[in-house]
């Protein structure tokens, strides 16, 4: 097992020299250029090409490229071209929130949307079914930002349970952060619930026809028990996969619903330095989801081995 | 865990968390403000951004500052005297001028600030032209030795449109003016909260207790007292309009800086908010004069009669105030020369594609740069692009962001070789108050803004300006200006639009021009 996690942290690194040379390229073709952000309208072309020169942005190519990749290695992101914050420091100020959100809409889905799989399953063909499929197929369908703007007008507007935006950092209080979150966190949750219920609920079916449940539930083993205990626990493997691949999906989602609930986290970030051109702030955050989104899928492949013992590395 | 100890708990959670209604943000001395836009950049000598200006009168003062009717007033300034003959300046620091250090703001601070703007400002270096020293007589005593008279001297150092000319300690102004200071340390009225800046997100101000406000004089652009009746301002950075306006209407912020004019119906009619004045800002269509065919005056003047402002104001500030009647200069030299013989806004499009063939029009195509981001931009183009084909122009319509069209506009280059032919911006109005202050009026050729008109005329006519020996040579001269304008088309101005912003009603003090956060207070 140890020896598995090792192989796939080394893993990481060619994953991680592909996202950096194909984002590189990425921003190396797109047009914009920070220099001129930098010096305004005002600006003569000697000052922005001062400016290009002091950024490195004079510099060929491969040069910078090489550059930046020497600098991560040591640990070291760059600045901000535009107000000179190290890029690490603007990761750190940003990554509470965007976990915070993603943690939330993690918890919220999974325990409102497994429960939910598990009735449609268990109720297949009835009212309920339909129900819970139309509730997913609805809360799949509306965007984030249309399922956060009724949850802002009307726990934020109207009933002013809630603020309608804004986050209240983990250190200056627990009620308060979690004032902030629950609405952003409730709207990018319809996506994620909608989508693992119907997983749920589809695997469900499959292993509830399976002889041991036949066997079980004609050995008298109570309903809740055979759903929960037998049924569940077999059919975990692919939840659980659908929730780790749902984290890419959650990482899309958040970008709009920090825009919606003026969160400052690493989505907002992100989109702020695209706008600005502000290569390093680009490259270093994108480095970031990456090493997330492959971390992730790494707990994925463990927890397999605690649903499934048949599973081993 | 039980079942009824988990619904305890989980109402005595909900007790806590959504019973209570949430209490307005005003309760303290904060003011919670929505600015327009991200504020990327700190130093308003190095950038020209309206946040990084607005941030700039925040934490930094100026030794002028303009008054509501656009004349420079003593600010850092006790007041200056000028010799005789007009040559020698000297300026005299008010005292208890403090930066945010603690160190007294000197005359050498102020030697050092003016030179590192006046390498960047086109103003700073139409004076420093005029200039053969600037020098510090004494802490307190700057003097500027000039070649010739220049009455324009407090209206340069106290001009509000980027770059301003703020003071900053020597040792930051010893910054590369190409390179922003990262170390925010002014004079100004509010300190920064370097600690608490979130790029994107937050900006704190601390009221600064050292300062101590003029004692004369009336709040105006930038000049008066600036009294600040807040222990502290917040800027949050709220990206989506919806979500700032919800935010001002639940008390969650006091004051939105740039509402869309859309969603001032909404709030009509609501106690509890009131619409104020936040500036006005130009809308201009500029032509490249490189590459044909507009590098063809009398295509140029063509499209000038076609071009329908009204239109194009009426979809940029809808149901706002705005007027389509503006020349090249609306401040103090402002003028009607010339407006309605040039902008006639024809329709008879088949005599127009004939006098655009007779003027050597080919049917090349034209490059129009639009920022689909920016929506009044959007707005502009789509109407300007209507009539463009009416004209017969062969439009080619190119959307893309505006950190690209940022870009594109510096090319030189011929339109198929990602150069362009035209695009439509706006800019603050400060911009456009005379021709000291309108950079996109002159027509110096390459060392002209984008678009590089070339005209020798205009710039014989803009020296005059600056040499003339008063105000009514000064608007005789504005005047004409504006009429060689409207034949050599260095730049087209469309219209001026108020923006409105939106605030708690409770707030009143509110000053001419943009935001400004002192004499604002709280009922």
């Amino acid at each position: 097992m140890l020896s598995y996690i090792l192989k796939r942290c080394l893993s990481t690194i060619p994953v991680m020299l592909v996202v950096a040379v194909f984002i590189f390229s990425l921003l190396y073709i797109t047009p914009g250029d920070p220099a001129l952000m930098i010096a305004g309208d005002q600006a003569t072309p000697a000052v922005v090409e001062r400016i290009r020169q002091q950024l490195g942005l004079d510099q060929p190519v491969h040069i910078r490229f090489g550059q930046w990749l020497w600098n991560i290695m040591r640990g070291d992101f760059g600045n901000s071209v535009l107000n000179g914050t190290p890029v690490i420091n603007l990761i750190a100020q940003r990554v509470q929130p965007t976990v915070s959100l993603m943690l939330a809409t993690l918890l919220i889905s999974v325990s409102v949307a497994v429960p939910l799989g598990v009735v449609a399953a268990w109720k297949r063909g009835t009212f309920i079914d339909r129900a819970i499929m139309i509730f997913c197929v609805a809360g799949f369908s509306l965007p984030v930002f249309v399922t956060g703007y009724l949850l802002a007008y009307t726990f934020g507007l109207k009933l002013s349970w809630l603020p309608v935006q804004g986050y209240a950092r983990l250190e200056n209080g627990f009620i308060p952060w979690l004032r902030g979150i629950i609405l952003p966190a409730c709207a990018l949750s319809m996506v994620y619930i909608s989508l693992i219920a119907r997983i749920t609920r589809a695997t469900m079916l499959e292993t509830m026809s399976r002889d041991y449940i036949r066997t079980a539930r004609a050995k008298g083993v109570s309903e809740k028990n055979l759903l929960f205990g037998h049924a569940l626990k077999n059919a975990a493997v692919p939840i659980v996969t659908v929730i780790g691949t749902g984290v890419a999906l959650l990482i899309g989602g958040s970008v709009v619903a920090e825009s919606v609930f003026a969160l400052p986290g690493l989505g907002r970030l992100t989109i702020d330095a695209i706008m600005s051109r502000d290569y390093p702030v680009i490259q270093g955050v994108v480095l970031v989801f990456s090493v997330s989104y492959v971390l992730v899928n790494l707990c994925v492949d463990l927890l397999y081995t605690v649903f499934d013992p048949r599973i081993s590395y | 865990m039980k079942r009824r100890t988990f619904l305890k708990g989980s109402l005595a959670m909900g007790a806590a968390m959504g019973f209570p209604r949430i209490a307005p943000a005003q309760q303290s001395s904060v003011l919670k403000f929505i600015p327009s836009v991200n504020l990327a950049i700190l130093d308003p000598i190095a950038n020209t951004a309206a946040p990084t200006r607005l941030h700039g009168f925040m934490v930094f003062d100026t030794l002028y500052g303009l008054d509501s009717n656009f004349v420079a007033q003593p600010q850092m300034a006790a007041g200056h005297e000028v010799s005789a003959d007009g040559l020698e300046w000297r300026i005299r620091l008010r005292d208890e001028l403090f930066f945010h250090d603690g160190e007294p703001v000197r005359a050498q601070d102020v030697v050092a600030s003016l030179n590192r703007w006046a390498r960047r400002d086109t103003f700073g270096k139409t004076l420093f032209g005029r200039t053969d020293e600037l020098s510090a007589a004494d802490d307190k005593t700057v003097v500027f030795r000039l070649k010739r008279p220049f009455a324009l001297l407090p209206a340069a150092l106290g001009k509000v449109g980027s770059n301003i000319a703020v003071i900053m300690p020597e040792r930051l102004a010893a910054t590369d003016p190409a390179t922003p200071v990262t170390e925010v340390i002014g004079s100004g009225p509010f300190s920064f909260v370097a600690d608490e800046y979130a790029p994107g997100a937050f900006v704190g101000y601390n009221k600064f207790d050292r300062y101590v406000p003029r004692a004369d004089g009336e709040v105006g652009f930038s000049s008066g007292p600036k009294v600040v009746n807040f222990d502290r301002v917040e800027w949050h950075v709220i990206p989506d309009p919806s979500t700032a306006l919800a935010a001002v209407q639940s008390g969650e912020m006091d004051w939105w800086e740039a509402p869309l004019p859309d969603f001032l119906g909404l709030v009509e009619g609501n106690p509890d908010l009131t619409i104020v004045q936040a500036g006005s800002h130009v809308m201009f269509l500029r032509l490249n004069h490189l590459h044909p065919p507009f590098d063809n005056p009398e295509i140029r003047r063509i499209l000038l009669s076609c071009l329908d402002r009204t239109a194009i104001m009426q979809a940029v500030g809808g149901t706002g105030e705005w007027r389509d009647d503006i020349g090249i200069y609306i401040g103090s030299m402002k003028s009607d020369a010339g407006i309605a013989e040039t902008f006639l806004a024809r329709t008879d499009f088949d005599n127009v594609k004939r006098e655009l063939e007779a003027a050597g029009y080919k049917g090349e195509p034209i490059v129009m740069l639009v920022s689909t981001d920016i929506a009044s931009h959007m707005a502009a183009s789509q109407v300007g692009e209507a009539t463009f084909r009416k004209m017969g122009l062969n439009i080619d319509f190119q959307s893309m962001d505006w950190g690209t069209v940022s870009q594109r506009r510096t090319s030189m280059e011929p339109p198929e070789n990602g150069g362009w032919n035209c695009f439509f911006v706006m800019a603050d109005s400060e911009y456009f108050l005379d021709p000291a202050t309108n950079f996109l009026a002159r027509a110096n050729g390459r060392e002209a803004w984008f678009g590089w008109p070339d005209s020798p005329r205009i710039e014989e006519l803009t020296e005059e300006w600056f040499n003339a020996p008063d105000e009514a040579s000064q608007l005789e001269i504005a005047r004409a200006l504006q009429l060689q304008a409207w034949q050599d088309v260095p730049v087209v101005p469309v219209g001026e639009a108020k923006r409105p912003g939106l605030a708690r009603s409770n707030l009143k003090g509110f000053a001419p021009g943009f935001a400004k956060f002192w004499g604002v207070e709280r009922t």
